[in-house]
């Protein structure tokens, strides 16, 4: 008991390090919506600065503090004016990258300024030990913990009792109303970076005596403050405070109890796994803001012009380039091969996944294995490889279907530790120190061995991205495509059109699995054995840096990017230009070049070239391009009636937590007719609908079309049965056009797609009903608009067209007058009858405009408070007293109330 | 022109700035008329590894041979290949060394061996000096000479010189990647062979360490009072604290070829009296006449700086005197009349025993030794101290490996 006493107690400092660390982190992400991966780089500079000024220069020691800590803040302060608030409005991910790029050129300026060789620091503070009843704590380390503990409290009360901690959280949930309501996003930004690079310098002070002054470690310890900023979900101080503590503690005593391999590295992230996997929802809430993603290019394949570029690339290969170039090129092609993946995986699909590079290395693994233990060809190994990683990505992909946005990243890097840790840095599993010999590298019967001749395995490796390149461009040209940027852009409302999530996220984690095998095992067998031990997890930060540096949304963009990777085309031209140039510039100029080209492009370099191609392209033939349009219909089209269906929901009732939102509310809606449901703010509306569309788990109640129950299915599946709806907030595809909104809706969900739409896309054509909706609603006009430019009132009758065009039977409109001027109400109410009428659909309304409500609708029914307190026409509804008295009857009381009119003078 | 045109322009315009930051040894493909072309290959200025003196060492002896005349006449020309501690510019490294024809790599020493060694083996060019690092390849392939067992060998000789400063046992701390490991499991060999107690090993992951105290700790549940390090400079430096902050007693050992003069000045005082487990001498070891004149063409070449003075900077120097031993006709092989290539270097090592390497080394290149290194056919084993921020030799006895593993 005592030993174990003692290794908690001595985790305490490392828990109080990665306190100090991971609030920063916090304040920064509250602050500005970024996660700095640069905070550990900060605390470097600050140890640096401290310890120069001091050890070095024999400054004293309040002096060289405040010094130190002043300095990193404003290198902080620098750091969001000339970096974040530039990529204000772009992607979330390209200000992550800005960061990463930061982290690396900090790193390699600590090196040439201070030299590659760990500096030992001097503790100030006190290093005897307290011992009690046999177990001991450095002084230091109790110091360290109490600034830790301070640091919390200070930052939990600020941000609970003051303005200004109310005024960041505001920030932090909504910047747009925060910033409408007087309060600067900037100001916030600039003052959280500055905080939290002093509070990264003090850090850094403290823990730098317990280590070292380290460039290569330091900034590496942002990886396990991820996890325990990640616990207190990037906002609660004393959370991440408690969980801070607990990895340190947690890692000590797994390091002395635990004798596995890598448990102790990788507990921090398989803990939070677990928590978020069963903290996370399947869909995400209604609160929840869609991030922003970088560009998306077309897909377009132009075969007049592959065709030949490959051929040309095939010859230089195989007959012109010198040998270390084609080294180069095949190290290029790889590292596009996972860049490839991440066009897949984070430029269609939006999962913003930092595993692809382990994912890439397990199948390496798993082919020197085949190759090595089971005596199998490269070519078996290969495809055996490429087959096995697809359960097992999907296994690490899981996380996915419950989490999102940097939740998913962070969880994502956590794999990538614990495999490293477990696997990669696993002697039994992944060949020790000799690594795993790779063999003879033949492809069925065709020698590729790149040992003296690479050209054969360049050529094998450029073959094999061109071939998944072209599998890529079908996926975006095709329905599985769109799906994929229907889930990237807004999830919630591709579940309501009938897309499975689910099924979406398992094909883009497969898919991008596949191809990020294939470069795994391509970029591991080009040396002569396999040596795991340089699997790091910055490889996979990596793999998202270039990535988006190179345009991830591009197919281009994946071979832009991998000229970044060291022994890359991009390597060979720096190495030969400048001959053995000092790693230490390369790193800064490399981490430089990631930051500019992220602020100055948040989408890619991809994308800029490909305009530029297509504006020299347009001078040439003189003429401007057409946009891209599929066959549509324009004539008007007479709808046809659906097949009569009735909507009947009995006891239904939805809590949260301990709060009943609706409460055994029973109604039906018939074919052709429109039922209002009414009631005050709050009085579960939404909720109802939420929970009828499969978007809410009902607590109770039956949910039945035409007879059969529908509230065991998943929302999509109620989509595809026929029930279709609209948000209150709308929820469409901002980035894109009208008619792409509508394609979404044409879907028929067929699974076989994903497998059919990799060798022979679909050409998008409207279904009638498609075209009915657009007409109906008086949006053919407007089909190639983007939906960001349409006005308010167009953009909430695309949101009902949306739904139309699912054909389905059954339709739940969210509060469709919402924002609506007198007009374009009479012209909604108008449309609302003729679905009824004509297209025959059973039509629930959630409105709060009693006209609207009273002129259109057959029947109503009133909620309040989550109960059900009347039911009629509209007539009837008017003259209730319950529901005068708990909705319109406010206007009634204060009609008793008005004082009597003051008399004129002449009345007197 | 857009931004991001504007964006690269501005990073191309940076790009002057890495010429001026580039060190001297391009590669020459062209060399003088009959000029012997050898090239050296280390990693210099990367955070994972950083071999400035193991360039120093090969230079100062070329420059030395080539102001008396060279080798048969002959002056030697070296080139020089960084390899950034990354495993492709490693191959790339590799690859120049083909593509320029060289004689022999002189003095080879990088963690990636495994991606350049295949590749000399294929083209037949010796890596004469190769420094073993921790991969087993460095003591397997055809195409790697050692002079001695490199990281392998001072893991097996380190208990002899803890057992020399009083230990009894024995724990071996190494950071947690399989080529470390490798060597822990080798400390509990020596340790065996010294007749010493193995308390265990201690693993020390490679990222996210802020404090070292739970590894000291184990340190002590494992009952140890000697220590090896198979770990980096940082892990080195917050275990000793770690365990000097808690009063503990405990007698340090770790590589000479990975911390000297520089690395002690980076820690301070908790590196004095590490004891550095070494193939050769000390640097201030002026009782060696092999030492003497390694100072001597040091100076010469303007290395004074005693950070540039490790074993990694002796094995380089003696590397490019191996192959003027050879060329000479040292070792009982007939000394090479015609022009000193990769296939008469080999030749000649074929048949070399025992050649004597300024008297800090015996060296046989085909001779074979224990399982553990058998292509170290001698491996003697010194122990050095650090003294005042200096490098100094110690009064314990060496010990050889070779005979101790059997």
């Amino acid at each position: 008991m005592t030993t174990f006493i003692q290794f908690a107690l001595l985790g305490l400092g490392a828990g109080a390090a990665y306190t100090l660390l991971a609030q920063g982190l916090v304040l920064a992400y509250r602050g500005s919506g970024v996660l700095n991966f640069a905070q550990g780089a900060f605390a470097l500079i600050g140890g640096f600065l401290f310890f120069e000024l001091r050890q070095n220069r024999g400054v004293p020691f309040v002096p060289a503090l405040l010094l130190a800590v002043v300095a990193t803040a404003v290198l902080g302060g620098l750091v969001y004016d000339l970096i974040m608030r530039p990529l204000a409005k772009a992607a979330v991910i390209a200000r992550v990258i800005a960061t990463l790029g930061l982290m690396i050129l900090i790193q390699n300026a600590a090196v040439l300024i201070w030299g590659a060789n760990p500096q030992s620091v001097h503790s100030f503070l006190p290093t005897s030990t307290l011992t009690l009843g046999g177990v001991y704590i450095g002084i230091d380390r109790l110091i360290m913990f109490a600034i830790a503990a301070v640091l919390t409290v200070v930052l939990w009360a600020v941000n609970r009792f003051t303005t200004v901690g109310l005024a960041l959280r505001a920030a932090s949930d909504n910047p747009v109303a925060a910033a409408s309501l007087g309060w600067s996003p900037t100001t916030f930004g600039r003052l959280t970076w500055l905080l939290s690079s002093a509070v990264a310098a003090v850090a850094g002070i403290l823990i730098a005596p317990l280590s070292s002054l380290s460039a290569a470690e330091m900034p590496m310890l942002v990886v396990p403050v991820l996890a325990a900023a990640l616990f207190g979900a990037l906002k609660s101080f004393p959370i991440t405070f408690v969980a801070s503590v607990l990895i340190g503690v947690g890692q000590s005593l797994a390091g002395y109890y635990v004798h596995a391999q890598g448990v102790a590295e990788s507990l921090p992230f398989l803990l939070i796994i677990a928590v978020l996997v069963l903290r996370g929802r399947g869909l995400p809430g209604r609160g929840h803001v869609n991030d922003m993603l970088p560009e998306v290019g077309s897909g377009r394949v132009r075969p007049l012009v592959v065709i030949p570029a490959v051929v040309i690339a095939a010859f230089l290969i195989l007959r012109v380039f010198p040998i270390d170039f084609v080294d180069a090129v095949t190290v290029t092609m790889a590292w596009a091969l996972l860049l490839l993946s991440m066009t897949v995986l984070l430029g269609y699909a939006g999962q913003l996944s930092l595993a692809q590079f382990a994912v890439g290395g397990l199948a390496a693994l798993l082919a020197g294995k085949f190759v090595n233990d089971a005596g199998l060809s490269f070519s078996v190994a290969l495809i055996l490889s490429v087959v096995l990683i697809v359960p097992v990505a999907l296994v690490i992909s899981l996380p996915a279907l419950r989490t999102r946005g940097m939740d998913l990243a962070v969880i994502s890097l956590g794999v990538c530790v614990a495999v490293t840790a477990l696997v990669f840095t696993n002697g039994d599993l992944a060949g020790g120190a000799a690594g795993i010999p790779t063999g003879d590298r033949s492809f069925f019967g065709i020698d590729i061995d790149p040992l003296m001749d690479p050209s054969k395995y360049a050529l094998f490796v450029f073959l094999v991205f061109v071939a998944c390149a072209l599998v890529v461009a079908n996926v975006r040209r095709g329905t599985a495509g769109r799906r994929l940027l229907a889930i990237r852009t807004n999830e919630r409302a591709a579940a309501s059109l009938g897309i499975s999530v689910f099924a979406g996220k398992g094909f883009a984690f497969t898919l991008a699995s596949v191809v990020a095998a294939l470069g795994g095992v391509t970029l591991a067998f080009k040396d002569s054995a396999l040596i795991f031990e340089n699997y790091q997890p910055m490889s996979s930060l990596l793999v998202v840096a270039f990535a988006i540096v190179g345009g991830v949304g591009y197919l281009s963009g994946s071979i832009l990017g991998a000229t970044l990777a060291t022994g890359s085309i991009g390597s060979w031209i720096l190495m030969n230009i400048f001959h053995n140039p000092d790693p230490a510039w390369l790193g800064l100029v490399g981490g430089l070049g990631v930051v500019l080209l992220a602020v100055q492009n948040p989408n890619g370099l991809a994308g800029e070239n490909l305009k530029l191609l297509h504006a020299i392209a347009r001078r040439i033939r003189k003429s401007a391009a057409k946009p891209e349009s599929a066959d549509t219909l324009v004539r008007r089209v007479k709808p046809q009636p659906c097949a009569p269906t009735t909507l009947e929901v009995k006891g239904l009732t939805v809590r949260y937590g301990g709060v009943t939102a609706v409460s055994n509310v029973s109604l039906t809606v018939r074919p052709g007719e429109v039922l209002g449901l009414i009631g005050p703010n709050g009085a579960g509306k939404t909720s109802f609908i939420d929970a009828v569309t499969g978007f809410t788990a009902p607590a109770a109640g039956e949910i039945r079309l035409n007879g059969e129950r529908m509230d065991r299915l998943p929302a999509h599946l109620r989509a595809r049965a026929g029930i279709a709806r609209s948000f209150q907030s709308l929820e469409l595809f901002e980035t894109s056009t009208v008619q792409e909104n509508i394609f979404a809706a044409c879907d028929d969900g067929s699974l076989r797609t994903y497998l059919t739409d990799l060798f022979h896309p679909r050409t998008p054509v409207l279904t009638p009903e498609a075209a009915a909706a657009l007409d109906e609603l008086e949006l053919t006009p407007h089909r190639d608009e983007l939906v960001g430019s349409l006005s308010y009132g167009k953009r909430r009758l695309l949101a009902i067209a949306r739904a139309v065009a699912q054909n389905p039977k059954v339709l739940l409109l969210d509060e469709p007058a919402a924002g609506l001027s007198g007009q374009e109400v009479e012209e909604l109410r108008v449309v609302v009858r003729r679905l009824a009428d004509e297209w025959g659909f059973a039509i629930l309304v959630v409105e709060h405009d009693m006209s609207f409500v009273m002129q259109t609708c057959d029947h109503v029914t009133v909620l309040n408070f989550g109960e059900q307190i009347g039911y009629g026409t509209p007539e009837e509804i008017q003259a209730d007293p319950a529901v005068v008295e708990a909705y319109l009857g406010q206007a009634a009381e204060t009609a008793e109330e008005e004082p009597e009119p003051v008399p004129s003078k002449e009345s007197r | 022109m857009t931004r991001t045109h504007k964006a690269a322009l501005a990073f191309v315009a940076l790009l002057p700035v890495l010429g001026a930051c580039s060190s001297a040894g391009a590669a020459d493909s062209a060399g003088s008329d009959g000029a012997i072309k050898l090239m050296n290959i280390t990693a210099v200025n990367s955070p994972l590894q950083n071999y400035p003196d193991v360039k120093a060492g090969a230079e100062a002896a070329v420059k030395s041979i080539n102001a008396k005349g060279g080798i048969n006449g002959k002056k030697i020309e070296l080139s020089f290949c960084n390899t950034n501690s990354d495993p492709n510019q490693a191959l790339a490294c590799a690859r120049q060394a083909v593509s320029e024809k060289v004689a022999a790599v002189v003095g080879y020493t990088d963690t990636f061996s495994s991606q350049a060694l295949p590749v000399f083996e294929k083209a037949k060019i010796p890596a004469i000096g190769l420094m073993p690092r921790g991969n087993a390849i460095e003591l397997n392939s055809a195409a790697a000479y050692p002079f001695e067992g490199g990281s392998a060998g001072s893991s097996v000789a380190s208990a002899f010189g803890l057992k020399g400063e009083g230990a009894k046992t024995i724990v071996s701390v190494a950071a947690d990647v399989p080529s470390a490991v490798a060597n822990a499991d080798l400390v509990k060999k020596g340790a065996e062979a010294a007749g010493l107690k193995f308390g265990g090993s201690v693993k020390i992951p490679t990222s996210g360490v802020s404090d070292y105290a739970p590894f000291a700790r184990q340190i002590k549940a494992m009952g140890g009072d000697g220590v090896m390090f198979n770990a980096t400079v940082g892990q080195i430096q917050g275990v000793m604290k770690a365990t000097q902050a808690v009063g503990m007693k405990v007698h340090y050992a770790q590589h000479a070829t990975a911390f000297g003069v520089n690395e002690a000045k980076k820690t301070g005082a908790p590196a004095e009296g590490l004891l550095l487990v070494s193939a050769y001498p000390a640097y201030s070891d002026t009782s060696s006449e092999g030492i003497k004149a390694f100072n001597a063409d040091m100076e010469a070449a303007g290395s004074t700086d005693p950070g540039l003075k490790r074993p990694t900077a002796i094995n380089a120097w003696l590397s490019v005197y191996a192959v003027k031993a050879l060329a000479e006709g040292q070792g009982g092989a007939p000394a090479i009349k015609g022009g000193i290539s990769s296939a008469s270097l080999s030749d000649a090592m074929a048949k070399a025993k025992n050649v004597d390497l300024m008297g800090l080394a015996t060296w046989t290149p085909k001779g074979s030794g224990p399982a553990e290194m058998p292509r170290v056919a001698h491996a003697s084993y010194r122990f050095l101290v650090i003294k005042a921020g200096a490098v100094a030799p110690t009064d314990i006895a060496p010990v050889d490996i070779v005979k101790e593993l059997g």
